[in-house]
């Protein structure tokens, strides 16, 4: 009706109100979905945080355990490190046995069958052998000294150096010398 | 429009789920802060320190298991006849007897001996004190051996040497004049690969320098250091040094020696 003022504005209120509630209600759903969802989570890493420190103060029992009983067999662990240390270092000298016995059989297979290898002194630090060789006569002395410095001894790995020459009233001929091997061969 | 002014009450009557929800974030915001997040935090913190731990845990498992393992008999008489080769104490009685029953095993007389065995003590403390200074752990005992036999004899005991309980390094051999011949053997193995056959039926004289080898090993232990591995090569080896000829002193004829004299007197 024209000129007539609408002052039913209760009604009016009422309606803006349940506008309000309506919208009210929507967020008041995300939200409870949101708290639900938040509840798991939050249950959850408690859980799993609970499940984790039992199971760390479980490993520390076992460790603790565990030294406690290394502890016990310290006896024992100190016979091992004994035996591993020992058949280390027997290992090595068996090592160098090897090579000392093959720089040897080496060495004596190449000395002429009429001389005599009188003396042989092994010096492990340098890796030598110092010898004397008996040669019987001054012939004979020319052939040891072409397989002492002949390529044999090198070909193999070897060295030899003379030291001395001398004669006796026999007349043999007595060389020394050091026949090196390992890594001190002297080139 | 007419403002009317509203009483708490009313406001939350009308807002009611918006303030709840309000209410809920404002609770969720503060958990996730104040115990959410400390929460994960610790819980990171917890699962790297658990798997530090039970990596700690799996090396003294293991530790525990090898040792129980080295407790078997196989290895309890690989560890007696390793401490037998390389004795902790000085050797030198026990490679007497070897080197003695050696030369009879062999058919050759020992006729000399040349050592300056220093002091010689029943225990490893004892030649700690002895080992003045040196931080090698291989210590060896000087002897020169003067031997007589055929140089066939002579050759073979060179040749054993290496083979024997305690262990022995010839680091020097020397011939002297022999009886029947005015030569002197080939030495080998040394020297078998040169065998002289004329002069093996003479008697020779021999002068070897030998090193009698021992290890007075002092460990210290805590339990919690790692144990060394062997390798494979290592424990072939140990199976080798079981075939070690040992000459273990004769207990019953040390038994029938009755030490000291008997009591003259009656009371």
């Amino acid at each position: 009706m024209p000129g007539i003022i609408d002052i039913n504005f209760l009604r009016d209120q009422r309606r803006a109100l349940a506008t309000k509630e309506l919208k009210d209600k929507k967020i008041a759903k995300i939200s409870s979905v949101i708290v639900g969802v938040f509840a798991i989570v939050f249950i959850g890493v408690i859980g799993v945080s609970i499940f984790f420190s039992q199971k760390e103060k479980k490993a520390q029992a076992s460790i603790d355990s565990a030294q406690v009983q290394l502890k016990k067999m310290l006896p024992l662990e100190k016979d091992y490190v004994i035996y591993s240390k020992k058949l280390k270092i027997l290992h090595s000298i068996d090592q160098e046995r090897q090579t000392k016995r093959a720089a040897a059989t080496f060495f004596y297979s190449i000395i002429p069958e009429e001389d005599e290898l009188v003396d042989a002194q092994t010096d492990e630090k340098e890796h030598k052998i110092a010898f004397s060789i008996l040669v019987p006569e001054i012939f004979k002395l020319q052939h040891l000294l072409d397989v002492m410095y002949g390529d044999a001894v090198e070909k193999a790995g070897y060295s030899i150096k003379g030291e001395s020459l001398s004669r006796n009233n026999q007349g043999e001929y007595k060389v020394m010398g050091d026949f090196f091997y390992g890594s001190q061969v002297k080139k | 429009m007419i403002q009317i002014d509203k009483s708490p009450t009313q406001i939350f009557r009308e807002r009611k789920y918006l303030i709840v929800s309000i209410v809920s974030w404002v609770l969720i915001l503060g958990l996730s802060v104040f115990v959410l997040k400390p929460r994960i935090e610790a819980m990171l913190t917890l699962q790297s320190s658990m798997e530090k731990k039970q990596k700690e845990l799996s090396v003294y498992e293991n530790k525990i298991s090898f040792l129980k393992n080295f407790q078997s008999q196989d290895y309890q008489k690989m560890k007696n006849q390793i401490n037998a080769i390389l004795p902790s104490a000085k050797p030198f009685l026990t490679s007497l007897y070897a080197l003695e029953q050696l030369a009879a095993e062999h058919q050759i007389s020992l006729v000399g001996l040349v050592s300056a065995p220093g002091k010689i003590a029943s225990n490893e403390g004892e030649l700690q004190k002895d080992a003045a200074g040196g931080n090698a752990e291989l210590k060896r005992l000087q002897l020169e051996v003067q031997l007589m036999g055929l140089s066939k004899n002579i050759q073979e005991f060179i040749d054993t040497i290496p083979s024997i309980v305690p262990a022995i390094d010839v680091h020097g051999v020397s011939f002297g004049s022999a009886r029947g011949s005015n030569k002197a053997p080939a030495v080998s193995k040394q020297t078998t690969e040169k065998p002289e056959e004329a002069s093996s039926s003479a008697v020779y004289q021999a002068q070897l320098e030998i090193d009698v080898l021992y290890a007075p090993l002092v460990i210290s232990l805590t339990g919690n250091q790692q144990l060394s591995v062997l390798s494979k090569e290592e424990q072939d080896f140990a199976k080798t040094l079981m075939s070690y000829k040992s000459y273990p002193p004769d207990a019953s004829a040390e038994a029938e020696q009755n030490p000291g004299k008997e009591n003259p007197f009656s009371f």
